[in-house]
C-alpha cells in the first residue's frame, strides 16, 4: 500500500509544484544586483540592536566634537529638470546603484529625496461609500537628516520634466472624482480645482448617478484608480466597482465623459504595458496595488460560488520601469525587522541611502547607511486609514530642483469642506 | 552542473579571495539549484513573493559562506538546509506576521489569499495541490521524500530532527495523503 502510494507520489511530485518557473531570469538578475550592491556597500550595521545603538552613541560624540561635516546641497544649476529617477539615470549616464565605497558613503550624507503621496479614507458624510483626502510630502535632507521640506494637499506627481497635481473633487451629491493637470496650471482657469470645490460641472455629471474614485497608485505617468458607481435610481447597497490603470493625462478634467463603463472610460490595458504576459485579465480592468515591498498587479475574474462577485486575482509579474521606475528593496526583511519590528512595508532609495519603513501609524525615514542612523531617523505620523499611493525618488542635483518645485505647488488645502 | 561538492570546493579553494571566482561559483549554484531552492521555499511558505525573497537570501548567504562548505553534505542538502532555516526566519519575523494587503481591494473581503490563487491556478497537478494543503511538517517531509528524493539521513539533516522522527512524520503524511485522495475520488 505504502509502496504504491510512494510510487504515485514520486511520479506526481517529480516536477516542481507550479507550472511556472519561480526561479526565472528576473530573480537571478535581482540576486546578482543585490550581490553587486552588497559588495559596494559597507558591511551592514544593523545586525543587532546593540551594534546599532552603539554606533549611534559614537556618532553623538562625533557630532559633538564637530567631526561631522555635511557638504549640504550647494549646487543650483538653472537647467535642473524634475526628472523621475529612471529618466535621470538615462540623462546623467550614471546607474542607480553606483554606490561609493564605505568611507565615501559615510561622508556623503543623504543623496536622495522622495515625494510620498498619501490617501486617507473616511465614511462619506453625504451618503454611501467613502471619500478620500490626499496629501503629498517631500522628504529631503536638511541639517544632516531627512526632514519634511514641503507638504500640501493633493498628489504632486513628477511626470516627465514637469509636475502634475492630482486632486479629488467632491460634487456635493456624494460623489468624488480625481482630476489632474500640470501643477503650473493649478491656479489657472481649467486647472486643478481645490479638493472640496465641486462645481456646477461636477454636479451635472453626478446627476446620472454617483461616482466615487480613489487613487491606488501614482507613478511616472500612470495612475491606478478604483471607481465605484451607484447608478441613478439603483439600489444604493449594490454599487459597481471598477479598477482602471490610466495615463495621468486621462484624468484631465472632463467629467461629462465618463460614467464608469469600459466603453467610455479611457484607460491603459495591461497588455499595452506588458505585451508578453499571456496570463491576466480578459478585459481592460486591472489595478496596481501595494503589497509589502512591491507594487503588484491584480485583475478581476468572475468565479463560481461567489454569487456574481468578482475575485481580484494576483498576477505575479514585474511592472515595467515605465510604470514603476524603482521597485526594489535594498534591505532584506530581516534587516527591516531589526530596524523596526513594527514595519509592515518598506521602500528604499535607488542610491541605497534612505529607507522609508511603513508602520500602521507612521512612516520612519532612516538614513540606514550612516553610522548614526538611529539619531537621524525622521518619524512622520500617519493618520488612521492613511495609506501610501506614491513614492517617487530624486537623487543628487535633482533634489534641489524638486525642493523648489514642491515649495511652489504643495500648499495646505484651502476652501471649506 | 555541480554534481557534487567537489567542483564547488575546487572553485572556492582555487581562489578564495577572488571575487570573480566566488561569483562564478554562485552562478554555478544558481544554475544547478535555483529551481530546487525556490521550489522548496515556495513549498514551505506557499507564497510566491516570499519564495523570491527567501531564494535571494539563500544564495546571498551561500555566497557569504562558500568557504565554510565542506563535503560532509551534498551541495543540494546544504542549500536546502539554508533554505529551510531562512524560510522559518522569514515566517517568524515580526514583519511577516503583520503582512496584509494595504489597499482597498483587500479590505473588501472579496479576495482569496494570494497564495491560494497561485496554487489554484498554477499547481502542476492535484497531488501537488493536496500536498501543499497539508500542515507544514507533513508537506515538507513528503516533498523532501518524493520530489527531492532525499535519503532518510539527508531528510533528518535538512529538517534538523532524528531519522526516527522523519519516519514517523512520513507515516502520518502518507495517511493524510491517502485520506485526501479518497475524499477526492469520492467526489
Amino acid at each position: 500500500m505504502d509502496d504504491r502510494l510512494d510510487r504515485e507520489l514520486k511520479e506526481d511530485l517529480a516536477r516542481g509544484p507550479l507550472v511556472r518557473d519561480g526561479f526565472d531570469e528576473r530573480l537571478r538578475r535581482r540576486i546578482e544586483e543585490r550581490l553587486d550592491s552588497a559588495r559596494r556597500s559597507p558591511r551592514r550595521m544593523l545586525l543587532s540592536a546593540a551594534v546599532y545603538a552603539a554606533a549611534g552613541m559614537l556618532a553623538i560624540a562625533a557630532v559633538w566634537m564637530g567631526v561631522w561635516r555635511f557638504a549640504g546641497t550647494e549646487r543650483h544649476p538653472a537647467d535642473e529638470l524634475a526628472l523621475p529617477v529612471h529618466e535621470q539615470a538615462a540623462v546623467s549616464g550614471q546607474g542607480y546603484y553606483t554606490i561609493p565605497d564605505r568611507q565615501a558613503l559615510m561622508n556623503a550624507g543623504i543623496r536622495s529625496a522622495f515625494l510620498i503621496g498619501l490617501r486617507r479614507d473616511e465614511p462619506n458624510p453625504e451618503g454611501a461609500g467613502v471619500i478620500s483626502e490626499y496629501r503629498t510630502m517631500l522628504i529631503a535632507e536638511r541639517d544632516g537628516m531627512p526632514q519634511v521640506v514641503a507638504e500640501g494637499s493633493g498628489i504632486l506627481m513628477p511626470y516627465g520634466q514637469e509636475f502634475w497635481l492630482i486632486r479629488a473633487v467632491r460634487d456635493g451629491a456624494g460623489g468624488q472624482r480625481l482630476i489632474a493637470a500640470p501643477a503650473e496650471m493649478s491656479g489657472a482657469a481649467g486647472g486643478v480645482p481645490a479638493e472640496s470645490a465641486g462645481g456646477e460641472e461636477a454636479r451635472d455629471a453626478a446627476s446620472g448617478g454617483v461616482i466615487q474614485e480613489q487613487l491606488l497608485f501614482a507613478g511616472n505617468r500612470y495612475v491606478s484608480v478604483r471607481q465605484v458607481t451607484w447608478s441613478a435610481g439603483a439600489d444604493l447597497s449594490a454599487p459597481q466597482e471598477r479598477l482602471w490603470v490610466k495615463n495621468v493625462e486621462m484624468l484631465v478634467a472632463d467629467l461629462s465623459v465618463s460614467d464608469g463603463t469600459s466603453a467610455e472610460e479611457s484607460n491603459v490595458a495591461l497588455f499595452e504595458l506588458i505585451p508578453d504576459e499571456a496570463a491576466g485579465p480578459v478585459g481592460e480592468e486591472w489595478a496596481i496595488i501595494r503589497e509589502p515591498g512591491r507594487w503588484a498587479v491584480r485583475y478581476p475574474e468572475e468565479s463560481e460560488g461567489t454569487e456574481g462577485r468578482r475575485i481580484w486575482r494576483a498576477l505575479p509579474v514585474t511592472l515595467p520601469p515605465a510604470v514603476v521606475s524603482h521597485d526594489r528593496l535594498d534591505l532584506g526583511w530581516d534587516e527591516i525587522a531589526a530596524m523596526d519590528p513594527l514595519a509592515r512595508d518598506a521602500y528604499t532609495s535607488p542610491a541605497g541611502d534612505l529607507a522609508a519603513l511603513v508602520r500602521s501609524d507612521a512612516v520612519r525615514v532612516v538614513p540606514y547607511r550612516l553610522p548614526d542612523a538611529a539619531m537621524r531617523t525622521l518619524t512622520v505620523p500617519l493618520e488612521e486609514s492613511e495609506t501610501i499611493v506614491m513614492v517617487q525618488w530624486a537623487l543628487d542635483q535633482y533634489v534641489e530642483a524638486w525642493k523648489r518645485q514642491a515649495a511652489l505647488w504643495l500648499k495646505p488645502e484651502s476652501g471649506d469642506r | 552542473m555541480l554534481e557534487s561538492g567537489r567542483e564547488l570546493e575546487w572553485i572556492v579553494c582555487a581562489a578564495p579571495d577572488d571575487p570573480e571566482a566566488r561569483r562564478a561559483a554562485l552562478r554555478e549554484l544558481m544554475d544547478a539549484y535555483g529551481r530546487d531552492v525556490w521550489n522548496y521555499a515556495f513549498s514551505i511558505t506557499r507564497k510566491w513573493d516570499m519564495a523570491d525573497d527567501i531564494t535571494q537570501e539563500v544564495f546571498l548567504k551561500a555566497f557569504r559562506t562558500l568557504h565554510n562548505f565542506r563535503r560532509v553534505a551534498s551541495v543540494r542538502t546544504w542549500l536546502l538546509t539554508i533554505t529551510r532555516n531562512t524560510a522559518i526566519d522569514f515566517m517568524r519575523s515580526a514583519f511577516l506576521r503583520k503582512v496584509t494587503l494595504v489597499d482597498r481591494p483587500a479590505e473588501r473581503g472579496q479576495l482569496r489569499s494570494a497564495e491560494q490563487e497561485v496554487i489554484e491556478r498554477l499547481a502542476v497537478n492535484e497531488t501537488w495541490k493536496q500536498v501543499l494543503s497539508l500542515p507544514r511538517k507533513y508537506r515538507e517531509v513528503l516533498i523532501l521524500f518524493a520530489h527531492y528524493q532525499l535519503s532518510l539521513k539527508e531528510m533528518a539533516e535538512v529538517l534538523g530532527v532524528t531519522e526516527g522522527t522523519v519516519k514517523s512524520r512520513l507515516f502520518h503524511a502518507r495517511r493524510k495523503m491517502m485520506s485526501l485522495k479518497e475524499k477526492a475520488s469520492d467526489g
